[in-house]
């Protein structure tokens, strides 16, 4: 931050000005060849492709993926009153809260786990936090066939406990919480990972004058931990929900987005006007959305939760 | 401090993930040493969408063809399914990091037609005078769009009825006599189905995957057209026509056999497996597949213990159809096309290797190897082809049923532009109709409408 800061400067004579803005521009630019990596790759990667889905909006696409005639915000019209558009924003906010207040459960409890002080207690850390080195696509292929029809595990031990066979992705009924549970499961190592390095950063004198005051372990954990912990519970919340929103791979791998549509999330339906219609400019409004989307929502995560962080 | 952080550490992540979208690993140019003792080396592409037996098959020809002379050297790219194939053609266009051959399913053909992408092979029969009078007229009819074959029919197949005989048998059914028509099928089906106490399936008497290929399937072999103005042969296509009588026939009989036996329902079944690994652990007696799967099935049957396989004894018929069948089965399969994107050398190679690959030898070791029937005549007298048939009558199947089909406008099947997005219409018609209990005949209509939409949209983006 120390660079963008102007730190107070004894007054000068007149003639000291003009030395003074050279030495501004030359911090400047000293700061710009500093940020200019990040700056160019922000630039390449994320805000042209930003600025040119929005111009793709107001173009026709022929069949060909060929930009086609101008027709201003029609393409913006089409896809806010269509009923597709509107399904596939439901499906996304379903798997969001099938994905996300599961993920922050369960990660915050095996964080709390992995946080014992125990002898050998870094192998039990490195399996919970394993996910996180594993791709969207060995996971989805991994729970593909553990979900298998025919000769999947888990359909295996529901039936060894005598319950029915459960059809997970072919049932529109249970193939969103399919993927969720391949999604809760891929994201949880990098949930651990967060909320742990959050429980180790709470000193122990905390605990310590917890306990001289006879807090029990809930009330330590409610009037300790929680609050301690609130900056990466808004964190993970804030990354999670933006992961959910932008899930992929699973779904394309696990569904393709059926059956009847009930596994397509926004992004599927980007990806299916994008490269299976080669409708880009459809998919560029679509995109345009999904942006705004989480870009408001994230506003709204912070604006509101904030006021609940603690922060140190 | 730690707040400023945060929201960098959010906004990075934000932004990061955001950007993850659109990773495509950049085609490799194989730098494997192709000794060039004299001459020139000319080295291609081509991507192709054949996987397990197939893929092998594939790998042995196209390694004896480059050990066979120096001049061209193929490199093979697996790409995933067809759909994943065009997908990147397309996306890859603009960037000219195309191959010289790609290998893209039947029912692209009239979209990489329009598409201007293809050298048509035509300019290189014409060119040689190469004979075309050995293939199956059928196939090279189904390729050929105003009077030029655009793509060269490389792999040839057909939808059979695949079966297990031991439950034929435990049935009390012949287990030589598969259904021959939809209605017997479902008779059959009454049969094999066998529940338990409290009424739910132990057994499902057939494996249905949602494919809108056995729509297709059935329409041309009741002699039904998919689109219209002679399936888009005699002039281009502007409505769908599969919503028919015949066609509301063969909704209502899905529905139905889904209501009264519970027919296994595979899905969309992306990796195309889920349906014979039904029938390899027992769980169904019946399904329908493609003939390009005969040779990895008899493969995995003789060599079992990756899974463990139930009491199979493998049975196969034709594709069940109607008493009243006018038609035929449709070419299935795909073509290989030259991309006129890549330089003229590499589009020369690229027909030096086609014409290797539908030579009558490779034709027949194709058909050994994969499933696929030959596109040449003289293929079938060839030694691999008359092993293979010896020792497995179900290669057969598909051939005989494919040779049976009269030249109709109905059996060459239909030239759609947007033929993948109206496929995808089909199928969740099927899924309204099997899933949801919606009536087959107001889907199937739905459907049309849609599609006839789309087929119109698509004209007119294109100028047409």
């Amino acid at each position: 931050m120390a660079v963008t800061t102007t730190e107070p400067l004894p007054v000068l004579p007149l003639a000291g000005l003009a030395a003074r803005g050279l030495a501004q521009l030359k911090r400047l630019a000293f700061a710009l060849i500093f940020l200019s990596p990040s700056i160019i790759l922000f630039g390449v990667f994320i805000f042209y492709p930003l600025v040119k889905s929005v111009y793709l909006g107001f173009y026709e696409t022929d069949p060909l993926g060929n930009q086609g005639d101008f027709v201003a915000l029609d393409q913006y019209r089409t896809v806010l009153t269509s009923e597709d558009f509107r399904h596939a924003l439901w499906i996304t906010v379903l798997f969001t809260l099938y994905t996300v207040p599961p993920g922050i459960v369960l990660g915050l409890g095996l964080a709390m786990l992995a946080n014992q002080k125990l002898p050998g207690i870094s192998i039990f850390r490195t399996a919970f936090s394993s996910t996180v080195a594993t791709s969207v696509a060995v996971a989805s292929m991994m729970w593909l066939t553990l979900l298998n029809p025919s000769v999947g595990l888990i359909n295996y031990f529901l039936q060894e406990a005598d319950l029915p066979r459960i059809d997970w992705l072919n049932d529109p009924d249970w193939a969103l919480l399919a993927v969720s549970l391949t999604t809760i499961w891929l994201n949880l190592g990098l949930a651990t990972i967060v909320f742990l390095a959050g429980l180790q950063s709470i000193p122990e004198r905390l605990y310590e004058s917890a306990r001289i005051d006879g807090a029990g372990r809930w009330a330590t954990f409610l009037h300790v931990t929680l609050p301690m912990l609130s900056p990466t519970l808004l964190f993970v919340t804030v990354v999670g929900t933006i992961l959910a929103f932008e899930s992929f791979g699973q779904i394309h791998i696990l569904t393709r987005g059926g059956p009847l549509d009930a596994t397509t999330v926004i992004v599927y339906s980007i990806w299916q006007e994008a490269f299976q219609r080669f409708d880009y400019g459809v998919a560029a409004v679509q995109a345009v959305g999904l942006f705004i989307l989480v870009l408001g929502l994230t506003g709204l995560q912070i604006r509101f939760l904030e006021r609940r962080v603690f922060y140190q | 401090m730690k707040r400023a952080f945060m929201f960098l550490a959010i906004l990075l992540l934000a932004l990061g993930l955001a950007a993850c979208g659109g990773g495509e690993e950049g085609t490799t140019t194989g730098a494997e040493g192709t000794a060039t003792p004299a001459g020139k080396t000319v080295k291609i592409t081509f991507w192709h969408a054949m996987g397990a037996a197939n893929q092998e098959t594939l790998k042995r020809l196209t390694d004896q063809f480059n050990a066979s002379q120096t001049e061209v050297q193929v490199e093979l790219q697996f790409q995933g399914t067809y759909e994943d194939n065009l997908n990147k053609l397309v996306a890859s266009r603009a960037s000219g990091d195309v191959p010289a051959i790609i290998q893209l399913h039947d029912v692209t053909t009239q979209f990489l037609v329009d598409s201007g992408m293809l050298t048509p092979v035509q300019e290189f029969i014409d060119r040689e005078n190469y004979d075309l009078s050995d293939f199956q007229p059928r196939v090279i009819e189904y390729y050929t769009v105003d009077g030029k074959l655009w793509g060269m029919p490389f792999n040839v197949s057909n939808p059979i009825l695949y079966y297990n005989k031991v439950h034929f048998r435990e049935v009390g059914l012949d287990p030589d006599k598969p259904p021959r028509t939809l209605e017997e099928l479902t008779q059959y089906c009454q049969k094999l189905t066998i529940r338990n106490e409290t009424g739910g399936i132990e057994r499902h008497c057939i494996a249905l995957e949602v494919s809108p290929w056995y729509i297709e399937q059935l329409l041309a072999v009741s002699g039904d057209l998919y689109v219209n103005n002679g399936n888009g042969r005699d002039a281009r296509a502007t409505e769908a026509a599969f919503n028919g009588p015949r066609g509301k026939e063969i909704f209502q009989w899905w529905h139905d056999l889904m209501d009264s036996v519970d027919a296994q329902n595979m899905g969309r079944n992306p990796g195309g497996d889920l349906h014979f690994l039904a029938i390899g652990v027992g769980q169904a007696t019946m399904t329908i597949g493609t003939s390009a799967a005969l040779r990895t099935i008899v493969d995995v049957l003789e060599a079992p213990g990756s899974i463990q396989l139930a009491d199979v004894e493998l049975g196969t018929g034709p594709l069940p159809g109607f008493a009243d069948a006018k038609g035929g089965s449709l070419v299935g399969g795909a073509a290989l096309w030259i991309l006129n994107q890549r330089p003229k050398e590499e589009q020369e190679a690229a027909w030096k290797y086609i014409k290797y690959l539908v030579d009558p030898q490779q034709q027949a070791e194709w058909y050994s190897g994969s499933g696929y029937f030959p596109i040449r005549l003289s293929a079938y007298d060839l030694p691999a082809a008359k092993e293979v048939e010896a020792k497995y009558p179900h290669f057969r199947v598909a051939v005989d049923q494919f040779l049976r089909a009269p030249s109709t406008r109905a059996t060459q099947g239909a030239l759609v532009g947007p033929f993948v997005r109206v496929r995808e219409i089909v199928q969740k018609a099927v899924e309204q109709t099997i899933l949801t209990g919606k009536d087959p005949g107001q889907a199937l209509d739905e459907a049309a409408a849609q599609a006839t939409q789309e087929i119109q949209d698509y004209n007119r983006r294109i100028g047409r």
